[in-house]
């Protein structure tokens, strides 16, 4: 993986961590910074610009590393956290809310993985079978080769089988869970659009042939695995789309193993879609009539009734209703 | 550049009673001394378009410019604002920037050219970070900036004495993806900055003409792009002058011409009867009708 320029902070910059992913990229240069928002939150910047040539940031994360999880967000109605290694993501999917929610399009990888898990454990205890929550504001998998994020995790999970981990990703990058016993509380849940959402709006991500691939080999060998169908972008052919994309997925994987299976719509907070919109002018996705509404963008309500029941009457084809919920 | 005895316009040719031109260029060049500017004079086929006080502008018909803005921090921040001042004038268009010029370093040799990557302002400490968004095939260095000639080259850094500000009066004009500076290795602790003349100077300056061109046309680039996609549709130019719209009017009809273009690839103002159009907020409520659900 190439980045234009590899910033540090002066605090990580002689950890073990930070040393190893040094080496691993060793033909880039590398500039120490004190604090990453010093290059993260600078004014006269532009997202779409920088995509093109992103820098990786490694930093320290300071303060709550792990938060409760929003209201719906997950598939267990315990206590639910979301937990965020890494801003920023590899793939450019363009109806994505990170594109709105940050300056800059850098990744900002934050090295203390032991203060996450230190955080995880605080924010379990006590708590019967609480579920964490990895790939929010990021891809979990995607920058693997770099980070060994998921490495970490998934020894330091092994030997905590009350908390749950759910690793949120359209990466490919599983070969280091393939050489691992599976972990019963370690959930890889990819997420999945149809072929025509994939090619106008997911740029560099895997193919569906490709992260089914993926998944079907984690499945084979035990891993739990789930899918994500989100989001749900409403189009005239959508449900053909999703029924020619339940019938690949499903003739890959098999669905009464699976974990879990959810369903999201299209949404963000409308300042994030505003500041978005500024930036691709020209992207038809944003030039839509949208329902805005307390401070959110939603597709038009009648778009929205429509293509949740008739999608999830195609998925109950595949899955038992118990496999599934709907993503707020 | 680092300080050393050199001067800003001595080696330039003069040119009298030069008749201003419009300064439109999509990337802008900036040097300190005349004796940097004249490979790239040369290289970039440039001719001078305007003199002012002590500031000469240089352009080619394939949307380059050239500054010369003189030695210091003074010199550059007013030289910078004059031509983005200038330009925005003259275009809604956004230019692309390049600081150009030799520097002092504390550890590379004479000669090697090097993209910049962190600017510190010695005086005040200020740190900045150009995004190095284009790979010039040259390596990265960090830029101090100093008052005064520096000798002592403590760091691992080039050293000018301007790159801080050229870097701060830029990024009030264009988004800083847009603005980044390449230096040409002159002195050093083994080669001391005055042992460096006008005709070194611009030997190291045309000694790195393949990186600065690449530049140059990665940059071009970067800014076509920008402007392709950011610039004011035609049709709103074309509304405005025909109905009398308050401000937050005109920002609706931009937003509104835009997305129809995004959702249909065609433009707005074919699609109306001009005619049957009394007043402005008539002519948002007719367009906002005309758009498409998807």
């Amino acid at each position: 993986m190439k980045f234009s320029c590899i910033y540090v902070e002066r605090e990580v910059r002689d950890t073990p961590r930070v040393k190893e992913i040094l080496q691993r990229v060793s033909d880039t240069a590398v500039v120490t910074i004190e604090r990453y928002g010093e290059v993260f939150n600078r004014r006269a910047q532009n997202f779409r610009l920088q995509k093109k040539n992103p820098a990786l940031i490694l930093a320290k994360k300071h303060g709550n590393l792990v938060l409760p999880a929003p209201p719906g967000y997950g598939f267990d109605a315990d206590a639910s956290f979301y937990f965020s290694h890494m801003y920023n993501c590899v793939y450019d999917c363009r109806y994505c809310f990170l594109q709105g929610m940050y300056r800059s399009a850098n990744y900002v990888l934050f090295t203390n993985y032991e203060d996450f898990a230190d955080q995880i454990a605080a924010a379990g205890q006590g708590l019967l079978h609480p579920v964490f929550y990895s790939g929010y504001d990021c891809d979990s998998l995607a920058l693997e080769p770099v980070s060994s994020f998921i490495d970490f995790f998934l020894d330091w999970f092994s030997a905590q089988p009350r908390l749950t981990m759910e690793i949120r990703t359209k990466s490919t990058q599983v070969r280091g869970l393939l050489q691992r016993q599976p972990l019963d509380n370690c959930i890889v849940a990819m997420s999945f659009t149809p072929q025509t959402t994939w090619q106008r709006w997911e740029r560099k991500v895997p193919t569906i042939e490709k992260r089914l691939d993926a998944l079907s080999r984690l499945q084979q060998q035990g891993w739990p695995i789930a899918l994500r169908f989100e989001p749900l972008i409403y189009s005239q052919t959508f449900r053909q789309e999703y029924a020619e994309l339940f019938a690949t997925v499903f003739d890959r994987l098999e669905a009464a193993d699976l974990h879990s299976v959810s369903l999201g719509l299209f949404r963000m907070p409308k300042k994030f879609f505003s500041d978005i919109a500024t930036l691709y002018p020209d992207e038809p996705l944003f030039a839509r009539r949208y329902n805005h509404r307390d401070g959110q963008v939603n597709q038009l309500p009648e778009q929205e009734l429509e293509m949740q029941n008739q999608v999830q009457e195609l998925l109950f084809r595949y899955i038992d209703k118990r496999q599934y919920y709907h993503c707020a | 550049m680092d300080a050393s005895p050199l001067s800003t316009l001595s080696s330039l040719p003069e040119v009298p009673g030069v008749a201003p031109e419009p300064v439109t260029g999509r990337v802008n060049l900036v040097v300190a001394l005349g004796c940097e500017a004249r490979p790239l004079i040369r290289h970039f086929a440039l001719r001078q378009q305007r003199v002012v006080g002590g500031l000469r502008v240089y352009g080619n018909n394939r949307g380059l410019s050239l500054l010369v803005s003189g030695v210091g921090k003074s010199a550059v921040a007013a030289a910078c604002g004059y031509l983005a001042g200038l330009q925005q004038q003259q275009s809604a268009e956004q230019a692309a920037w390049l600081n150009v010029g030799i520097a002092g370093h504390g550890r590379r040799a004479v000669g090697d050219g090097v993209c910049i990557n962190r600017v510190t302002d010695f005086a005040s400490g200020r740190i900045s970070y150009p995004p190095v968004l284009v790979d010039p095939g040259a390596p990265q260095s960090q830029l101090v900036t100093v008052d005064d000639p520096e000798t002592v080259y403590a760091d691992d850094a080039a050293y000018d004495m301007e790159g801080s500000v050229y870097l701060s009066t830029v990024t009030r004009f264009v988004t800083s993806e847009l603005c980044q500076l390449f230096k040409v290795v002159s002195d050093s602790p083994d080669t001391p900055s005055h042992s460096v003349t006008e005709s070194v100077a611009a030997g190291l300056i045309e000694s790195r003409l393949e990186a600065i061109d690449h530049l140059v046309t990665r940059l071009n680039e970067l800014a076509a792009d920008y402007n392709a996609i950011y610039r004011r549709p035609e049709e709103v130019s074309r509304l405005l002058e025909r109905f009398r719209l308050t401000v937050s009017q005109q920002l609706q009809l931009d937003s509104l011409c835009r997305r129809y273009r995004a959702l249909t690839g065609s433009r707005l103002d074919r699609q109306l009867d001009l005619n049957t159009i009394g007043s402005g907020r008539e002519l948002i409520r007719r367009i906002e009708g005309m758009l498409p659900l998807l």
